[in-house]
């Protein structure tokens, strides 16, 4: 069998990037979009609020069944997995750690761990019992620990009666957490409000409102601001549109309005660090207020940095809904969706734990081959918890004899004794110790296993029974 | 904290962001490179992927990007990362429709330069991939725009020919002659 230049060519990084000419008309952005983020499983900062009588309901439930899990389990884990909770309860452990700094108590709670994750439920509450803003949030949250390749991801609540900022934090890792320091870190306390503000003024105003010269350019198919080259030219303070249009993010701007090939198009500029501390706010779609109709965007974006290190944001926003310059646009107003977020406290809180081994973790040894065409894989062990499912392998280049990660798709979906089934789409790959290949799925969202009920678990065509 | 290499400031700060879940972050990247990592999608696959299935080669790897984002190593830029993604996650895509590849093999295949498993003819890929990686380098344009966009991007011989004004015939040749050049080159390595 002879090299083949096409497989040689999979490490190749492409720096310059060569222009390509393929249509991709047909192919809709936004369905990359939307896939990308389902994808994830990552639902934005948690905002339920439970209704009083599903609470009555949790409340009188726990009461009559007396049992363990109302005794054990701390709030935040019920708070964000409700009635999953009790698939925890075995898994569980106590962490209890608990640091006092400025006001602020910040209490770790409990865990749930197994070979390459886990999950940790903390809280913070006021040293005077008093209550929190709403929209408090910590601004940055870190771990660190001797495990290596280590990544997170939070969720937030603030409890009903605003006194407890009840958080989870799902992990994983290469290697075993068992044992190990980590630490907690969190950064300032920040307050984030969202919402929407409909502007004042109307396209049309705004485009009469700042009328642009035409700058000697081919304007055939531009009105109102000029056009060169398909791009919108950013507005002076003489000529165009500058326009601060949100107190809540002072710097969100309106930069221009205009009309290339007939489409509309608006032009925003966003300063502000990157990060869970920074504002954010777009247009998010337009509101004919005539009829009530909403008008969505097809958005792209450039990024810039400036002195200060800080990144501008430029979004044009192109419809392609019909708009003219006729008096249909002057009920056509721009709709500004923002998400501020204010310092309340600068201060770090910084606390240490360990982990201990989870016994509930549910292996199996396997003795599975796959192969592609660079390598020979080895499925060897598999660890199933209640939180993810770790795959550990070894993975041989077939031509240099070793070790080496492999490209291959596995996947793997856990079945029930009920016939139900739970689908792990997101997956990571990492070498781990003795050049070992791990793969971690992770749980879907907030849904859980429930490892007493396991039935088997299907890798790719091979089906694993417990 | 991984190695970034040559990332710039804005493509450390975004990854940063979705090293610890920050959405916007996440958003921004798609928003910045989703039309480019689609080309890429499209140029490789060509003709035999619908528009739906590139929607989700696309997505496959903005959410691998986001699952591996505290493992990964960018060494040249998150553009060219992501597109190496997108090349080869198109690759192994076809695959597994049972697809081959847009190149026919005798123009893919590297005459004497063997895969066989035995220690003592078969040199680590790794070195065979150095060699190829200084040997682009060092070829002139538009010889080393052409062998990119063909054994990278997969491009048509039609296709890289228009884009470079010339003939059909003539990026053929240049390529066989690359091709040849590479050859000679694995064989004073010992490759053979």
């Amino acid at each position: 069998m002879k090299q083949k230049l096409t497989e040689l060519m999979r490490e190749w990084e492409d720096k310059e990037a060569l222009i390509l000419d393929e249509e991709i008309q047909a192919v809709s952005l936004e369905r990359i979009k939307a896939l990308a983020l389902k994808g994830i499983n990552e639902k934005k900062k948690t905002k339920r609020k439970f209704r009083k009588g599903i609470l009555l309901v949790a409340v009188v439930g726990t009461l009559l069944s007396l049992t363990l899990v109302a005794e054990i389990i701390k709030p935040s884990f019920n708070t964000f997995f409700g009635d999953q909770t009790n698939l925890l309860t075995e898994e569980m452990q106590d962490i209890e750690k608990r640091i006092v700094k400025n006001g602020i108590i910040v209490a770790l709670e409990q865990a749930v761990v197994d070979e390459t994750g886990a999950m940790i439920s903390f809280n913070l509450q006021k040293e005077d019992g008093s209550v929190f803003q709403e929209g408090t949030e910590i601004g940055e949250i870190n771990l660190e620990s001797s495990a290596s390749g280590m990544g997170w991801r939070t969720n937030s609540q603030l409890s009903e009666d605003r006194k407890t900022l009840m958080y989870y934090l799902l992990m994983d890792q290469d290697t075993s957490i068992y044992d190990k320091k980590i630490t907690l870190t969190l950064n300032n306390l920040v307050q984030v409000k969202e919402g929407e503000k409909v502007l004042e003024e109307s396209i049309y105003e705004l485009y009469e409102q700042y009328p642009v010269e035409k700058r000697g350019v081919n304007v055939e198919e531009a009105e109102g601001i000029v056009a060169i080259d398909d791009k919108l030219l950013v507005g002076t303070e003489q000529t165009g549109l500058l326009y601060k249009c949100l107190e809540e993010v002072p710097s969100f701007m309106l930069q221009a309005v205009g009309f290339i090939d007939h489409k509309l198009q608006i032009q925003t500029e966003l300063t502000e660090e990157l990060g869970r501390s920074s504002s954010w706010a777009r247009v998010s779609y337009l509101l004919n207020q005539s009829t009530g109709e909403k008008v969505y965007y097809n958005q792209g974006r450039s990024l810039s940095i400036n002195e200060e290190e800080r990144i501008a944001e430029k979004v044009v926003e192109v419809t392609s809904y019909e708009l003219t310059l006729t008096d249909k646009l002057k009920n056509i107003y721009p709709v500004i969706s923002y998400e501020q977020k204010q310092m309340l406290q600068e201060e770090t809180w910084q606390v240490d734990f360990k982990l201990s081994k989870n016994t509930k973790v549910k292996y199996k040894g396997l003795d599975i081959h796959l192969e592609d065409d660079m390598h020979k894989v080895e499925l060897q062990e598999l660890y199933v918890s209640t939180i993810g499912i770790t795959l550990k392998a070894e993975s041989i280049n077939k031509y240099s004899k070793k070790y080496q990660m492999s490209n291959i798709d596995i996947p793997v979906v856990a079945y029930m004794k009920d016939g139900t089934r739970i689908d792990y789409p997101g997956y990571s790959k990492t070498s781990g110790e003795n050049g070992q290949m791990i793969i971690r799925y992770n749980l879907s969202g907030e849904e859980l296993l429930e490892i007493d009920c396991l039935s088997y678990v299907m890798i790719g065509e091979e089906k694993i029974e417990f | 904290m991984k190695r970034m290499g040559g990332i710039d400031v804005i493509e450390k700060k975004l990854l940063k962001g979705i090293q610890h879940g920050d959405i916007k972050s996440y958003e921004l990247i798609i928003d910045q490179y989703s039309a480019y990592i689609a080309k890429v999608v499209k140029t490789v696959g060509g003709e035999s992927l619908m528009s739906q299935d590139i929607e989700e080669i696309c997505a496959d790897i903005f959410i691998k990007l986001w699952t591996d984002s505290h493992k990964i190593k960018i060494t040249c830029s998150l553009k060219s990362y992501l597109a190496k993604m997108a090349r080869n996650r198109t690759i192994d895509v076809l695959r597994k429709k049972n697809r081959e590849c847009s190149i026919p093999l005798e123009e893919d295949e590297l005459n004497g330069v063997v895969l066989e498993s035995t220690i003592e003819n078969t040199l680590l890929r790794k070195e065979q991939y150095k060699l190829l990686e200084a040997m682009i380098y060092k070829l002139k344009e538009p010889d080393r725009e052409i062998f990119i966009r063909r054994y990278f991007y997969m491009e048509q011989i039609k296709s890289i020919a228009n884009r470079l004004g010339l003939n059909p015939s003539t990026v053929m040749t240049k390529l066989s002659r690359t091709k040849k050049k590479l050859e000679v080159e694995f064989e004073k390595g010992g490759n053979r």
